[in-house]
């Protein structure tokens, strides 16, 4: 019973948490007591085994993959819950404004056509286009061409003779295969940084723009317009970030400079706005000027900014250049 | 700086932004805990992605009863907990029968302890961590636990106790049982 209770004693004494008086009942007890000692002593060695064992902690580029992970997941819960919702709400409105027995009766009316199509319609329904139209269009050939047809609509009525009318969208995607460091293919990419609802589509684009931008290469316009819009319009945090770091190898000016300064002002997450601020004292660094327009901002910064990294940042910063 | 509190309100209201600022406050911790826990880099990113998903999810109904903080490490203990069940479910060989399955021989723990391979062979072939975490995996989940959250990430046990919902006695135990068992298994190592 002792033995336990001084197994217990030597553990709590390992973990820390023993008071000053088990402290001293434990020691009194050692000294008297050479199995005991010789048990404490066992203790302190597997202690120190466990301890050099401690797994380091994982490295930052581990989180940052976490992160976008998650973020890209979590974006794409939320915007399957709000069409969810959307459409709930429409039906719901919908069938609150008393149109539920017209709904209802021309639903009815409508499946009565469709079965009476199907019984009596003299023709096969599997013919759909009409000799005199086959030599505009092939079926087939559409089909092989990896043509999306959707939105199909019905012109006129069926009528006695069997003819009917209908018109399509036929989609046909478009597969480019160019270089990378065309100009197209950067353009083409930074159309999808801006329209794309897929952020993973989205940080590729961006990451393969990134790969391709050396420093102080001259951009094209539309791909410089893009990586402003992306910086400071993206709802992805991680997209943001890729795109300031590409504004940040092109040749600074007045544009760069604002969307540095809103990103620093209105960006709602903290790593943005230090990387913004960051981004500006790089600027001073390779020797560019600080207008009063920056010196404002970071004076406000210094003075309002919640995150106290970026008021002191700020507040240095002010103090280099002046 | 915002509180914790006024980010969750905003979160729910759906600015995801705050969310994200929540999010970096803590998910480093988390990301460790479990990389302690599991000793895997792929397990600790899947148990982050499945913990952070579920305080999302569970953001509308936090009643603010307790920190948030200590809410998030619940969680994480949790699905570390359930994780570790998981898996002990779907591998039914006993850990103590093959431990070390390299170039198809299987050998038992216990022969490692006993038998022949000295610790200094263990450390030589470099096994040494491999089989001190293999020791620390036999144990239950909770006391697996328990043990991650004290001698890895140094918490208190009054802590370890809010975060795993039990007394601070049976973070006791479970510390105590997880110590003698490892103490048992690494005989061995210890004594050389």
């Amino acid at each position: 019973m002792n033995e336990k209770k001084y197994n217990e004693l030597m553990q709590i004494y390992f973990l820390n948490e023993i008071t000053e008086k088990e402290k001293i009942e434990l020691e009194n007890y050692l000294l008297e007591n050479n199995w005991a000692k010789k048990q404490f002593e066992e203790m302190k060695k597997l202690q120190r085994t466990l301890s050099e064992n401690r797994p380091a902690p994982l490295s930052d580029k581990v989180l940052d993959e976490s992160r976008q992970l998650l973020l890209r997941k979590l974006k794409e819960e939320v915007s399957k819950k709000s069409r969810i919702v959307q459409m709930a709400d429409s039906l719901i409105n919908f069938f609150s404004l008393n149109y539920k027995y017209a709904v209802s009766g021309a639903s009815m009316m409508a499946i009565g056509f469709l079965i009476g199509y199907l019984f009596f319609a003299p023709g096969n329904l599997q013919t759909p286009l009409k000799l005199e139209n086959q030599n505009q269009f092939d079926l087939d050939k559409i089909r092989e061409g990896g043509v999306d047809i959707s939105n199909i609509r019905f012109n006129d009525q069926f009528g006695e003779s069997g003819k009917i009318e209908f018109s399509f969208n036929a989609v046909k995607p478009v597969t480019y295969e160019g270089n990378l460091k065309d100009e197209l293919t950067l353009k083409l990419l930074a159309m999808a940084l801006v329209s794309s609802e897929n952020p993973g589509v989205r940080l590729r684009s961006l990451n393969t723009i990134a790969s391709q931008t050396i420093k102080n290469i001259k951009p094209d316009i539309k791909v410089k317009s893009s990586m402003i819009t992306a910086v400071k319009t993206d709802p992805n945090a991680a997209v943001r970030k890729e795109a300031l770091n590409v504004l940040m190898k092109y040749p600074y000016d007045d544009q760069i400079r604002d969307a540095f300064l809103f990103v620093l002002q209105k960006d709602k997450n903290s790593g943005m706005r230090v990387s913004a601020i960051n981004a500006l004292a790089d600027l001073k660094q390779q020797g560019n000027s600080i207008d009063d327009e920056i010196k404002n901002v970071l004076n406000k910064q210094a003075e309002t900014a919640e995150d106290n990294f970026i008021r002191l940042r700020a507040a240095s910063l002010l103090q280099e250049v002046r | 700086m915002q509180d914790d509190n006024t980010l969750i309100q905003k979160a729910r209201s759906g600015d995801t932004g705050a969310f994200e600022q929540l999010l970096y406050r803590y998910d480093r911790h988390v990301l460790n805990i479990a990389y302690s826990f599991r000793n895997s880099e792929d397990d600790a990113k899947d148990i982050y992605q499945e913990v952070f998903i579920r305080v999302f999810r569970g953001l509308k109904n936090f009643q603010f009863r307790s920190e948030f903080s200590t809410w998030l490490y619940r969680i994480t203990t949790n699905v570390c907990i359930s994780y570790k069940r998981k898996e002990n479910r779907h591998n039914l060989d006993s850990l103590d029968e093959s431990v070390f399955e390299d170039e198809g021989a299987s050998v038992k723990l216990s022969d490692l302890i006993e038998g022949d391979s000295s610790a200094d062979n263990l450390a030589i072939s470099s096994d040494y961590s491999k089989y001190i975490n293999s020791a620390i995996e036999t144990l239950p989940a909770q006391q697996k636990m328990a043990f991650t959250l004290k001698y890895y990430q140094g918490y208190k046990v009054k802590e370890i106790a809010d975060m795993m919902q039990c007394a601070e006695g049976t973070i006791k135990r479970y510390l105590f049982n997880a110590v003698n068992k490892l103490r048992e298994e690494l005989k061995g190592i210890i004594n050389n």
